[in-house]
């Protein structure tokens, strides 16, 4: 993998907010802050993974990056050779050009395609979006690329409903990559899928990745997955990030007691019987009424009177690993020893 | 780990499952959901099935409680035996809707749904369904002693301030509590046997380490044995004793969980281990099992696993007949031709 550390993607600050309404006037009474406040950067060949529980904004987020929605503030900035677009900033008509460096794939195989097109259509279709290439090319491309992903040749002109979760998702994947993007948002990309063929969409897009120098941002509830494909990982909480770091100082050297919590509630392989999980009480806060000071010190063991009054910043503690926490210094948390 | 002893002695036995098999007559065809499964459970015990979609690990437990729809599926063959008190029951004999086996379901077998979210009727209070239940299970009872009874069991499995949250609805839990709520019903009459399918999947990782605490705290206190359906390998090392793999319908492999981790025998049992992810343990490149789970409606001759398997042995695997099943160790069983001998 190519990781020369030159960004990407750069996210600064931001939000998504959503309204909420209320009565027969539709008032604003209230926003859902789905995502406040995220900054981070995405390194060209680099996989960042985040991670985190249902709700906690991270599909918001990588909507947002794209653009999917019109986020309430911040800056996205996309690195295009070098020049630097501000992504949040552009026209409609400009962002058309951009979004072909951007892509999707996303968590449903079954509700992502279209099912009135055929699997070389779904494919063909996002060039005819951008105007690339002849009718012939885009045909020639789009096969080659379904080939790629290891369908065959007798399966191009059937419609998707004839195809399984992992195979629709190997067509969801050759129409994300049609158009050549450089950045990729890979939402639970496996999630529907059984164990055996998770493995097989796991490594296809490990490979790809490898030929075409991509950048994903990995978004999966599942830290194991998580793991296998990243190279730094980002952990999200009720629309905070609360720490990122290299992948394996993340997940052996946690600073934020979120993180600890989340390893030792994964189960484990290489550890069998193990009876020492720290059971979070509780469930998170709502996105709509948020605690004030920290959004974990409702569940926190260690939280303190600073805790509860002043919301922590994003902030680095040694090389490359960012915690959101008062105390990061003073705690000693386990990670997972692999 | 002496908990991982499977040499079951037979007073312990609760139910044993003789070559189940559970059809599914459909117009297109029939669906050999469940083809031929034995599985032994153990009083305080955790016997983990695991398997993908389609392999038959819900209609196994179906099975059990007789909760098949009919027409179109039948258990057409086999015996499902269930131990109470000395004497020996044979369920399959049963009819489903008769006293004897509406007195199993729930006094001698709980089951929790996969969906806290659509195992609760949405129009009646947590309460009221708690006390159905009850009633319904212990003719002595009246409503005020199955209220205080249902508030006691929502407490035991961690339901906050019970005496009210026992009038709350279905859609005012969260998809946690929810499953919580399902357990205490689960449990309202002790039964010896819980069948879990799924308990955690819709949950989040959080979420589920507490629902795993608890059913584990639940056992230590009651010693039910408990049937723990999972696709999810982690949860099901972590929480069985013993661990029965099934691949389109039948058992391929049976033992103790340490013999089935560290010594797994069937290829399918190993591609699986090779396949997915793990948070600890060396970061290995995953092997993926080639091809896809072929469809139930037509089923390979010879052994379901032939056609993705690595091991694949032309004439013998694909021989129509049944695999045999191997004692390969003591109480380690793997229905493989690689284990035969001649």
């Amino acid at each position: 993998m190519n990781k020369n550390g030159k960004p990407i993607i750069e996210v600064r600050d931001l939000r998504q907010f959503f309204p909420i309404q209320e009565g027969f006037l539709r008032r604003t009474i209230g926003y859902v802050k789905a995502v406040n406040g995220v900054s981070l950067t995405i390194n060209e060949g680099e996989t960042l993974g985040l991670v985190g529980e249902s709700g906690c904004g991270k599909s918001t987020l990588g909507c947002a990056i794209l653009r999917l929605y019109e986020p309430t503030g911040g800056e996205v900035i996309l690195h295009d050779g070098d020049e630097k677009l501000s992504v949040l900033e552009l026209s409609h008509r400009e962002m058309r050009q951009v979004r072909a460096n951007m892509q999707m794939i996303f968590q449903d195989p079954f509700a992502s395609l279209n099912e009135r097109m055929t699997v070389l259509e779904n494919v063909i279709e996002p060039l005819v979006c951008n105007n690339i290439g002849t009718s012939q090319e885009r045909e020639a491309k789009a096969e080659n690329l379904l080939m790629q992903v290891g369908l065959q040749k007798e399966h191009l002109r059937r419609y998707p409903h004839s195809f399984s979760g992992g195979q629709r998702q190997r067509i969801g994947i050759a129409r994300a990559l049609s158009i050549e993007p450089k950045f990729v948002v890979a939402d639970e990309p496996v999630f529907a899928l059984d164990v055996s063929v998770q493995a097989q969409i796991l490594n296809l897009m490990q490979e790809l990745q490898a030929e075409f120098g991509l950048s994903y941002l990995f978004i999966s509830h599942d830290m194991a997955v998580i793991r296998y494909v990243s190279d730094r990982i980002a952990v999200m909480y009720v629309g905070k990030l609360v720490e990122y770091a290299e992948r394996d100082e993340l997940l052996q050297h946690p600073t934020h007691p979120y993180t600890e919590a989340l390893h030792s509630a994964v189960p484990r392989l290489a550890q069998r019987g193990r009876r020492d999980r720290i059971i979070l009480e509780g469930a998170p806060p709502d996105p709509g009424d948020l605690p004030p000071g920290c959004v974990f010190q409702t569940r926190c063991k260690y939280a303190e009177a600073k805790c509860r009054a002043e919301e922590p910043e994003l902030r680095e503690i040694s090389d490359g690993h960012f915690v959101a926490c008062h105390l990061a210094e003073d705690l000693n948390l386990v990670g997972i020893q692999s | 780990m002496s908990k991982n002893n499977v040499r079951h002695n037979t007073e312990d036995l609760i139910l044993e499952i003789k070559n189940l098999k559970t059809h599914f007559m459909l117009d297109t065809g029939t669906i050999h959901a469940v083809d031929g499964v034995n599985l032994t459970i153990s009083r305080g015990k955790t016997l983990g099935v695991i398997g993908e979609s389609g392999c038959g690990k819900s209609v196994t437990a179906h099975s059990i409680l007789r909760l098949i729809p009919s027409p179109p599926g039948k258990i057409v063959d086999g015996e499902i035996l269930l131990h109470r008190d000395g004497e020996v029951i044979d369920i399959t004999k049963l009819k489903p809707t008769e006293e004897m086996m509406r007195n199993i379901r729930g006094n001698d077998i709980g089951m929790i749904f996969q969906e806290p979210m659509t195992s609760f009727g949405p129009l009646h209070t947590i309460g009221d369904q708690i006390m159905e239940t009850i009633l319904i299970h212990n003719d002595a009872a009246n409503k005020n002693e199955a209220r205080d009874q249902a508030i006691d069991l929502l407490r035991q499995v961690g339901i906050p301030n019970p005496e009210q949250r026992i009038d709350a609805y279905p859609h005012e839990f969260s998809g946690g509590m929810r499953q919580r709520a399902m357990i205490a019903m689960a449990l309202c009459c002790s039964p010896t046997l819980l069948i879990a399918d799924e308990p955690t999947t819709s949950l989040d990782v959080t979420i589920e380490a507490q629902i795993l605490e608890l059913l584990t705290g639940l056992q230590a206190q009651t010693g039910m044995a408990i049937m723990l359906i999972s696709h999810n390998l982690a949860v099901v090392s972590e929480m069985a004793d013993d661990i029965a793999v099934m691949y389109l319908g039948k058992r391929v492999e049976f033992g103790s969980t340490d013999a089935i981790f560290d010594n797994p025998l069937h290829p399918y049992t190993q591609g699986l281990w090779q396949s997915i992810p793990s948070v600890d343990g060396p970061l290995e490149k995953l092997v993926p099992i080639p091809g896809i789970v072929p469809s139930p409606r037509d089923l390979p001759p010879g052994c379901v696993f032939a056609s993705r398997c690595s091991e694949f042995m032309p004439g013998i695997c694909d021989a129509p007949k049944p695999v045999p099943i191997i004692e390969a160790e003591p109480d380690h069983f793997v229905a493989c031709y690689l284990y035969s001998n001649g």
